[in-house]
């Protein structure tokens, strides 16, 4: 993949890129479907690893609060 | 994430004000999960892990009264949690020029997820291994700027490196990544 898509769409996903850069990124895979491709891929593995919030942290806290038992009154 | 938990300004308020536990309870729940894992990338250990990212946590108890003073929360709690892990592997004397290069560090891909046919379990493989060969400095960035949602300063801020240094090695990663995947009947890639 070119090497501007490349640094273009990393920026993108990673939520650095400009309106600037993001316009850019959009006309250069207009004339490169090639590159869609990759994009699209890019970004789906990109997606998959969002971070659920809500993850369970009740053993944890339990365990946190006994390790430092004496920081709570 | 700050803007994925917009309270975080007002619970930090509570625990720094009122000492309110209830406040730290729920800092706890949103920070912890992201500690963990990052203490896990370096450490391995799952009770080790756990145990720095307890460790972390109640940094931010302690220090409640000065916690007006700190700029970044999420930053400041990610350093602690690095030094905490550099010290345990016993990186003692070298914690602002870090050996990145020397710290294993595994990254797991959820499950495939039926609705999306675009990657296949194939390509899947393909892409998990070329994240997993990535050097060690490169996957440690990919996985702070990916999973954790922190933008290039905050990377650069937790890891002692130059915001400019996260973009390059996002990039190669990036390249690396897509490289793995390209289509066997595609025309080669022009690089200009």
């Amino acid at each position: 993949m070119d090497a501007l898509i490349t640094h273009l769409l990393a920026r993108k996903l990673s939520g650095e890129a400009t309106a600037e850069e993001k316009a850019q990124l959009d006309q250069l895979l207009t004339r490169n479907p090639e590159a869609v491709y990759y994009a699209e891929l890019m970004t789906q593995l990109w997606d998959e690893g969002k971070i659920r919030a809500g993850t369970n942290t009740d053993a944890a806290w339990l365990k946190h609060i006994s390790r430092h038992k004496p920081a709570f009154h | 994430m700050e803007n994925t938990f917009p309270e975080i300004a007002d619970l930090l308020h509570s625990v720094a004000i009122h000492a309110d536990e209830a406040s730290y309870r729920r800092l706890f729940d949103i920070f912890f999960p992201s500690l963990n894992r990052f203490t896990l990338y370096f450490l391995r250990s799952r009770e080790l892990a756990e145990e720095s990212a307890s460790d972390t946590m109640i940094a931010l108890w302690e220090h409640r009264e000065k916690l007006a003073e700190i700029d970044n929360i999420r930053v400041w709690l990610f350093v602690i949690a690095r030094n905490k892990c550099f010290n345990m592997l016993k990186y003692r004397q070298a914690r602002s020029t870090v050996p990145l290069d020397l710290v294993p560090v595994e990254i797991n891909f959820p499950a495939n997820d039926p609705e999306q046919i675009c990657i296949n379990s194939e390509m899947r493989k393909l892409m998990a291994k070329a994240v997993n060969t990535l050097p060690q400095r490169c996957k440690i960035i990919f996985k702070l700027v990916k999973e954790e949602g922190l933008g290039y300063n905050e990377v650069a801020d937790i890891l002692h490196i130059s915001s400019r240094t996260v973009d390059a090695q996002l990039v190669t990663a990036f390249r690396k990544i897509t490289q793995s995947i390209r289509l066997d009947y595609a025309e080669p890639t022009r690089n200009f």
